[in-house]
């Protein structure tokens, strides 16, 4: 191979795009010449930087609103967005996925309303699609927070009064993952905390709710349709994560997560 | 080019409004994204949006779309010419050979110290300084995350070129990084 081919193929090579011939061809002339993998070097550092360095425009609000409003579809949930969020029913937005709502008529006849998630926590694979219903509904009414952050300290004192928890609400911003906001959810008629970070343009939608019997560690779940979900529980609560973002950088985020968790105070007497 | 300035004339069918919502929607940030990218961060990126918004809208067949997101892009960028009054670059193909010549060899800076001056907002800046035929597959392919078929459906290029344009697009921003002053040396890791 000539470094002129190999000098534009060190991007396809970057981008996941060179066959495995190409790729092998490659790599050999780059063992050989320094001048070529040095470009390589440069170029992944470059893309790194993009990637963890860059910040991504964000619609605001006032923005995302009037473009919502301009649209049939905007108007209907909208309203709802206008109203308190306590009153906002997700039910209304039954059609969410076919496979949720299999899924939860399924639980519901199956287990009753007295049924608690934990005990359905163990049907993995019905809160999977649980979890990413949520995350899509917040996504399309873009119902995504109801409370921007500022920082960390804007969001969770936010919750007072809202929950009968106290939600975890870590400052990751130095592991690359923002926050965003917070709002309240439901999940099988639980309200949850949702606490929304981001990567890169990909929205995370962390689930927290108090009932764990012990700590387990993370563990993946592919949610289908290209997004990803990890969930694990700590100290008494259970988290689930779910995003577009792809499963390394998702397990990613909750060790991160899990590393900036405050402990729960221990009550003095 | 007239613009949508209402799609009260749509009928609005119920099912056609949620399929919208659910394929379509979910795409509304990376498609300001790439409006703020192509407008230079300017005031316009949020007249683009609405007006390729709206097309959107009025194009969206309600079918199944297995790229809602490409799709949506394209219209986006074909929006961001139209507004401007200007035909889309894809008219300039770029050969292999041009691409090997445009690229000038490797920049004769240590590595280390190449990017280490780079911080976040000269990045931001000296990518808005690159040519539109450049930044818009610079943008598609890092923060949108396209694939090069993506690119190339969503800029009208071919594969061969989306890649020689990336190629370039890189070199010219490693270049503007290393003749930026040195920033503060912490700024990146």
């Amino acid at each position: 191979m000539q470094c002129s081919e190999a000098k534009l193929l060190i991007h396809a090579y970057l981008d996941n795009e060179l066959d495995a011939g190409d790729s092998v061809r490659l790599l050999r002339h780059l063992q050989t010449c320094a001048a070529c993998a040095s470009a390589l070097a440069q170029h992944t550092q470059l893309k790194d930087l993009l990637h963890n360095a860059t910040p991504q425009p964000a619609l605001p609000e006032v923005a995302r609103r009037r473009v919502l409003a301009a649209l049939p579809t905007g108007s209907s949930t909208h309203a709802a967005a206008a109203t308190s969020p306590s009153s906002r029913r997700p039910m209304q937005h039954w059609h969410a996925l076919p496979i949720a709502l299999a899924a939860s008529l399924l639980l519901l006849i199956g287990g009753g309303f007295g049924v608690t998630l934990q005990q359905r926590a163990s049907d993995t694979a019905a809160l999977t699609a649980d979890v990413l219903s949520g995350h899509l509904r917040s996504l399309q009414a873009q119902h995504l927070t109801d409370v921007t952050a500022g920082s960390q300290h804007t969001v969770k004192p936010w919750f007072d009064g809202k929950l009968e928890f106290v939600p975890q609400v870590p400052d990751l911003d130095a592991a690359g993952f923002p926050l965003a906001g917070g709002r309240l959810d439901v999940l099988h008629g639980r309200r949850v905390a949702a606490i929304v970070y981001h990567r890169r343009l990909h929205a995370i939608n962390l689930f927290e709710w108090p009932e764990a019997a012990s700590d387990a560690a993370p563990a993946s779940a592919d949610a289908g349709g290209g997004y990803h979900a990890v969930h694990w529980t700590q100290a008494g609560m259970t988290y689930w994560a779910v995003s577009s973002l792809n499963q390394a950088e998702l397990d990613t985020f909750a060790q991160a997560f899990r590393g900036a968790a405050v402990p729960p105070s221990i009550p003095t007497h | 080019m007239r613009t949508v300035s209402s799609v009260a004339e749509i009928r609005p069918d119920a099912a056609r409004c949620l399929r919208f919502e659910q394929q379509v929607l979910p795409h509304l940030d990376a498609a300001y994204a790439l409006a703020r990218w192509l407008t230079q961060g300017g005031a316009d990126a949020e007249d683009v949006l609405q007006e390729a918004m709206l097309r959107a809208y009025r194009y969206y067949g309600g079918g199944a779309h297995d790229n809602a997101r490409a799709w949506l892009l394209t219209i986006v960028r074909n929006t961001f010419y139209t507004l401007r009054g200007q035909e889309p670059v894809a008219a300039l193909q770029d050969t292999f050979d041009e691409a090997i010549h445009g690229a000038d060899g490797n920049v004769a800076t240590p590595e280390s110290q190449l990017l280490r001056g780079a911080d976040a907002q000269q990045l931001r800046q000296a990518i808005e300084q690159l040519p539109l035929e450049f930044r818009e597959v610079l943008v598609l392919r890092e923060f949108e995350e396209c694939s090069y078929k993506d690119i190339a459906e969503i800029t009208g290029l071919k594969m061969g070129t989306v890649m020689s344009r990336l190629a370039r697009a890189r070199e010219r921003l490693l270049h503007l990084c290393a003749d930026a002053p040195p920033g503060q040396p912490d700024a990146v890791q």
